[in-house]
């Protein structure tokens, strides 16, 4: 990592722990301790500015929790979110967080739930940079708002209209341009195409493509869908309950994964190419994170687990082009996956 | 796991024909693996048809015989699967399939088709695709394809009529 320049943003042992413990007196009656659930454990990466850094994995393994904690709408139980060498977890008044906050943005999966229903989408899109007092002249904030609407290939005169009057692909703009609004270096995005149709979501990729290019923006891109990760993203980051198991750049992972978790879930993509490969399905399902498993938390899954996998966290294993979280690797076990190839 | 219930709930009575509407589309995709491959079983195992409803092309590609592409409200192309995958006669299937992103090709944009759905109570004379079509003529906006067949598909597309040669 020390080769490349500062990175924009470094995310450094960064855990979050929610405390979802029965309520006090069950708790005392049952003589329980409380329930911690680690949603997000000792994840850290860097993001280079003007590149996209994707977390991939599958549902509940923290992936929005990390996106929350980077923009700061939640408290980091441990680790630090540096912006530029500046820590965000240690700025604890809303004088301090001000600033930051103005160059770092979010963009919400539901384009429909993420717009109030009852303001114009001039309002909407004006409202960080009334927040932020960055423009003091109404008319300068209406011909601002134009601007960014058009930005994002909408008409500047669709400010006047509310948000229902437009398609999910549409509000998915709005709520980029009320993003771009505050002149933001760094935006994070969580899901922002699950809720649209393929032709949109293509609509939405290739404005975030061009966004980046004119405006040298940095994003952390949160995703499931793999084939949009591949698409968008310079380095890829894979989650399995709570902890980073890989990281590096995004085609170098994709060509070749290391980690026995990213293989499988590389493996479990439906080939549009029709190929006639057959898929390995992951088998199981991903483990309570409330109760995970010790060592390493895919082992119950893992074809290629023994004893110390069972026991012992993994630490980073360096790669080519960034870490990965394997014993296995570590060792340099041999590891190769009986291809399915044969049962046909 | 829910899902598995459900299907195991459709099956109680032994049926024919199975509809899955968007079975996949709420799940990550190690579980759409397992139940992709529970469904096919199906297939296999009793005989049973499915009618499989998704928009996800991957799922299709890997699951279905025969597929119909929709578009506001009218079947825009059917046929085998690989043939409306690989061969995509539709301009709209065209431009569906080149807005998906796959893994393993680096385009820097996809292709994409401009402008949004029509409202459904809003739908254009002729070709309900005219308006945002790359290779529209005049005959799309006045007359409604109807389904005519092509190789081993049937597509409503006036490019494929054979008495009036398109021209281009």
């Amino acid at each position: 990592m020390a080769e490349r320049d500062a990175p924009l943003v470094r995310v450094d042992g960064l855990s979050k722990n929610f405390d979802v413990s029965p309520p006090f007196l069950e708790r005392v009656l049952a003589r329980q301790g409380r329930t911690m659930l680690k949603a997000v454990d000792g994840v850290s990466f860097d993001i280079p500015r003007g590149k996209t850094f994707s977390l991939v994995g599958e549902s509940g393994c923290g992936k929005s929790t990390v996106a929350k904690l980077v923009v700061g709408l939640i408290r980091p139980t441990a680790g630090s979110i540096q912006f530029e060498g500046a820590d965000l977890a240690s700025l604890t008044s809303r004088a301090q967080m001000q600033p930051i906050r103005r160059r770092l943005q979010m963009i919400f999966q539901d384009p429909y739930a993420s717009l109030n229903p009852r303001w114009r989408v001039a309002d909407i899109v004006a409202e960080p940079i009334r927040a932020h007092g960055l423009i003091e002249d109404k008319g300068a904030v209406l011909r601002r708002v134009g601007e960014l609407l058009e930005q994002v290939r909408l008409s500047a005169r669709d400010g006047e209209k509310f948000p229902h009057e437009f398609s999910g692909g549409q509000r998915q703009r709005i709520c980029i341009a009320r993003a771009l609004a505050s002149n933001p270096e760094f935006l994070v995005c969580d899901e922002p195409t699950s809720a649209l149709d393929v032709s949109v979501q293509a609509q939405i990729l290739n404005l975030m493509k061009d966004l980046q290019r004119e405006l040298g923006l940095t994003y952390l891109f949160i995703s499931h869908d793999l084939a949009v990760v591949y698409h968008i993203s310079d380095y890829l980051g894979v989650m399995y309950l709570g902890r980073l198991v890989e990281w590096g750049d995004a085609r170098a992972v994709f060509r070749e994964p290391k980690h026995p978790y990213t293989r499988m879930l590389l493996d479990a993509i439906p080939d549009l190419e029709m190929s006639g490969r057959r898929r390995i399905p992951v088998a199981g399902e991903v483990p309570s994170p409330i109760s995970p498993p010790e060592g390493c938390h895919f082992h119950p899954r893992c074809p290629f687990a023994d004893d110390r996998c069972r026991r012992e966290i993994p630490g980073d294993t360096p790669t080519a082009t960034g870490e990965v979280r394997c014993h296995g690797i570590e060792e340099g076990r041999p590891m190769t996956l009986e291809r399915a190839t044969a049962e046909v | 796991m829910r899902q598995r219930v459900v299907i195991a709930l459709a099956l109680c009575v032994n049926p024919k024909l199975v509809i899955a509407d968007e079975p996949t589309t709420a799940l990550d995709v190690s579980i759409q693996a397992q139940i992709i491959k529970v469904l096919k079983r199906l297939c296999a195992d009793h005989g049973a048809a499915v009618m499989l409803i998704t928009h996800d092309m991957g799922v299709i590609a890997e699951t279905a015989d025969r597929v119909a592409v929709m578009y506001a409200g009218r079947i825009a192309e059917i046929g085998p699967v690989s043939d409306v995958i690989k061969r995509a006669k539709h301009p709209y299937t065209h431009g569906l399939m080149g807005s998906i992103p796959v893994i393993g090709h680096d385009l820097d944009r996809l292709t994409q088709i401009e402008g949004s759905m029509p409202r459904l109570t809003e739908i254009p004379r002729g070709c309900p695709y005219n308006p945002r079509c790359p290779r529209v003529f005049d005959r799309c906006r006045a007359e409604r394809p109807d389904l005519m067949p092509v190789d081993r598909s049937r597509v409503a597309c006036w490019l494929y009529d054979q008495e009036v040669p398109a021209h281009g």
